[in-house]
C-alpha cells in the first residue's frame, strides 16, 4: 500500500487497517453474511447482502432511530465542538436540527459527480458521490488533506457496458487503439494493475495523440473459468449476456473516468477529525491510500474504520454532555436551504452549473494537469460559486429532487474549490497527481500533505510533513 | 436504432392533487435505455417537478428503484426500453406507503 501510494500515505492509518482487517471480516461474519475466500489474501463480501442485513439489524435494535429520506445540510458547532447537524426531511420538506454529542461522517466519495464520466455509476444517474460530507466538514473548520489525489481508471465508454467493470479479468486487456495497434498487453506489470496512475497516464497520452477510441479486445482469448460460485457475480454475468456485451464476443470501447478520492477529511487511527466530536470513516476520510488506491482496499477501509468510528463516537458521547445548539447559526442555514425555493430575477438551474463544473474538471483537473490549466479551473470554479445564490428550484416541498440537487451542488462546489487549490499547491508529480510543469516526484520537498481548512471564512492552505512511521522511500529504494 | 419513446407516468402529489393522473412524455432515444435513465432524463430535460427515487446501484442491490413497469413490479435500473416502444410507469405501491408520484417509503420487511 505504501509503495503503491508513493509514500504519501498516513502510515499509522495503514498499519492500523492492516492489523484490524481480519477482525473486521470476522465481525461481518457475525451478521450472517456469506463470505467467500477467492484468493490467499482476499475474500468476496456481497455488498447488497451486507447492506440489507446491517439495515435490518439497525431497524431491529432498540434505541436506534433510523432516519431515511433525510438530507443533512450542515454541521453545527458550539464553542469549537460538534453540537449537532441541520437536516431536511425530503418527504415533507421539514427542516430540523438533530442535537448530537458526536457525529460520524460516512458520506462516501466526492469524484463521481465532479466528472462527466465516472466508474461510480453504472448508468449515468446520480451517484451520491458528490463530496457533500467533505464540504460540510470543511465549512465547519475541519482539515482536509491531499485532496488533489483523485484516481482515474479506464471505464467502458458505453454506459450499459459498465457492468463489466466488476470483473477483474476484463481489465487485463489487451488494450488496443483505433488502428488495431496494441497499447498495453501487460497490465500486470504495473503496481496496482489497471488502477495504476502510470497505466492510466499511458492511456490518456494515447488518446491525446489522436489514436482513440481505445478498446479492450478479448475476442481471441479463451474465456476464463467461471471462478467461485458467488451469486452476485453470476447475476452480473447473466446481465452482461442479456445486454449483448460479452467481451469475448465484442470489442469493448473504453474511456477514462473518475473513480476514487484518496484525499479527504484528516483523521487519526481513532477516526477523530480535527473538530472534537466529529469522526469520519470510509472514502470521506483522507490519507490512507496516499497517491493511489489499490484494488480491494476501500472495502477494507470502510469496514475497519466504520467499526472504529462507531465505537469511538459512542465512547465520546458517553463521556460528554449535549451542547446547546446556537439558534442564529441554525436560522442562517434554514434561510440558505429555503432560499433555493424563492423566485429570483437572476436564475440558474443546478444541472446547468453542474455541467459547467464537470467540463472544467474534465478539461483542467484531470489525468494531466499544469499551473495554467489549474488557474483557469480555479477562476471557473469561483465564478460558478458566485452563481450559487441564483440557483432556483420548483416551489414544492415533498420529494423535490431539484431542491436536493441544489443543496448538494452548493456543497459540491466547495469540494471542487478545495481540490483545485490543493492541486495548484503540489508542485510535483506523485501518484495520480501528474503536473506536466513538474513531471518528477520530489521526495526532498514534497513528502508533505497538502492541508486545507477554512480560517476566518477564507480557504487556508498549509503543508505538513508525511510521518514515515514504518517505511522510508530511501530505505525501500 | 434512433426513435421516440413514449412514457406514461403516474403523477400524484397528495398535498395539491385531488386524484392521481397519468402524464405522457416523449423522448428521443438513440439506443435502448433503462426506465430509470428515462425518468432521469424526463426530470432533467422536461419536467423538474417529477419525483422518484433516483439513486441507482444498477445491480438489483439497493432495491430503491422498484416500480411497476407495464403493470409488473420491476427494477427500473435494469428494465430496458427500446426506441419506438411505449411504457407505463407507476409506483410500486399505492396508496400504501406512497409519498409523491413514483416515490414510496422504503420497505422495512426484508
Amino acid at each position: 500500500m505504501v509503495t503503491g501510494g508513493c509514500f504519501l500515505n498516513d502510515q499509522r492509518l495503514v498499519w492500523y487497517m492492516a492489523s484490524q482487517a481480519e477482525g473486521a471480516i470476522e465481525k461481518i461474519r457475525e451478521f450472517d453474511v456469506s463470505i467467500t475466500r477467492i484468493r490467499d489474501i482476499s475474500v468476496c463480501v456481497p455488498p447488497g447482502e451486507l447492506l440489507t442485513k446491517l439495515r435490518k439489524l439497525i431497524i431491529q435494535s432498540p434505541g436506534i432511530e433510523l432516519l431515511e429520506d433525510t438530507l443533512v445540510t450542515g454541521l453545527i458547532k458550539t464553542n469549537g465542538n460538534i453540537s449537532g447537524v441541520t437536516a431536511l426531511d425530503l418527504t415533507t420538506g421539514a427542516f430540523f436540527v438533530i442535537q448530537a454529542k458526536a457525529v460520524v461522517l460516512a458520506t462516501g466519495g466526492l469524484v463521481g459527480e465532479l466528472y462527466p464520466r465516472t466508474s461510480n455509476n453504472p448508468f449515468g444517474i446520480n451517484t451520491d458521490s458528490s463530496g457533500t460530507g467533505h464540504a460540510m466538514a470543511y465549512l465547519a473548520g475541519a482539515e482536509l488533506i491531499d485532496m488533489e489525489m483523485i484516481q482515474f481508471v479506464p471505464i467502458p465508454a458505453n454506459p450499459s457496458c459498465l457492468n463489466l467493470r466488476y470483473f477483474p479479468d476484463f481489465w487485463e486487456g489487451p488494450y488496443i487503439n483505433r488502428h488495431g495497434e496494441i497499447v498495453e498487453s501487460n497490465v500486470g506489470s504495473y503496481q496496482g494493475k489497471s488502477y495504476s496512475h502510470l497505466f492510466v497516464q499511458k492511456l490518456y497520452r494515447e488518446l491525446e495523440k489522436g489514436n482513440g477510441p481505445l478498446f479492450i479486445d478479448q475476442r481471441n482469448l479463451k474465456k476464463p473459468s467461471a471462478g467461485p460460485k458467488i451469486r452476485s457475480w453470476h447475476q452480473r454475468r447473466r446481465l452482461i449476456s442479456k445486454l449483448g456485451i460479452d467481451p469475448h464476443e465484442n470489442k469493448i470501447e473504453i474511456t477514462i473516468g473518475s473513480h476514487f478520492g484518496m484525499g479527504g477529511i484528516r483523521v487519526n487511527e481513532k477516526t477523530e477529525t480535527t473538530i472534537p466530536g466529529l469522526f469520519a470513516a470510509g472514502e470521506v476520510m483522507g490519507g490512507l491510500h496516499g497517491g493511489l488506491r489499490m484494488a480491494g482496499y476501500s472495502f477494507t477501509q470502510m469496514i475497519v474504520f466504520g467499526f472504529k468510528a462507531g465505537k469511538q463516537a459512542a465512547q465520546y458521547a458517553l463521556e460528554k454532555h449535549f451542547l446547546e445548539v446556537p439558534d442564529p447559526e441554525v436560522d442562517v442555514e434554514k434561510k440558505r436551504v429555503f432560499g433555493f425555493l424563492l423566485s429570483k430575477d437572476d436564475q440558474v438551474f443546478a444541472r446547468d452549473l453542474k455541467r459547467q463544473l464537470q467540463q472544467i474538471m474534465q478539461h483542467d483537473v484531470f489525468v494531466i494537469r499544469d499551473r495554467n490549466g489549474l488557474e483557469e479551473a480555479k477562476r471557473g470554479i469561483l465564478s460558478i460559486k458566485s452563481r450559487i445564490p441564483a440557483l432556483i428550484v420548483p416551489d414544492f416541498k415533498s420529494f423535490n429532487l431539484e431542491w436536493a440537487r441544489a443543496i448538494e451542488f452548493s456543497l459540491m462546489i466547495e469540494a471542487a474549490h478545495v481540490i483545485v487549490e490543493s492541486a495548484l499547491a503540489r508542485e510535483e508529480s506523485r501518484g495520480f497527481h501528474f503536473r506536466s510543469d513538474f513531471p518528477g516526484q520530489d521526495n526532498q520537498r514534497w513528502l508533505r500533505h497538502t492541508v486545507i481548512k477554512r480560517h476566518k471564512n477564507q480557504l487556508a492552505l498549509d503543508l505538513s510533513p508525511v510521518e514515515l512511521y514504518k517505511m522510508n522511500p530511501e530505505v525501500q529504494a | 436504432m434512433s426513435g421516440s419513446i413514449t412514457v406514461k407516468v403516474f403523477r400524484f402529489d397528495p398535498s395539491t392533487d385531488q386524484r392521481p393522473y397519468f402524464k405522457e412524455y416523449q423522448l428521443v432515444a438513440e439506443e435502448k435505455m433503462s426506465a430509470l435513465v428515462i425518468l432521469n432524463r424526463i426530470q432533467h430535460e422536461i419536467d423538474p417537478t417529477l419525483s422518484f427515487r433516483n439513486y441507482c446501484c444498477g445491480l438489483q442491490m439497493c432495491r430503491s428503484c422498484l416500480m411497476k413497469i407495464d403493470h409488473k413490479k420491476r427494477f427500473a435500473c435494469l428494465t430496458l426500453v427500446k426506441p419506438g416502444e411505449s411504457v407505463i410507469i407507476e409506483p410500486a405501491t399505492f396508496p400504501d406507503s406512497h409519498i409523491k408520484d413514483l416515490a414510496v417509503k422504503p420497505s422495512n420487511k426484508e
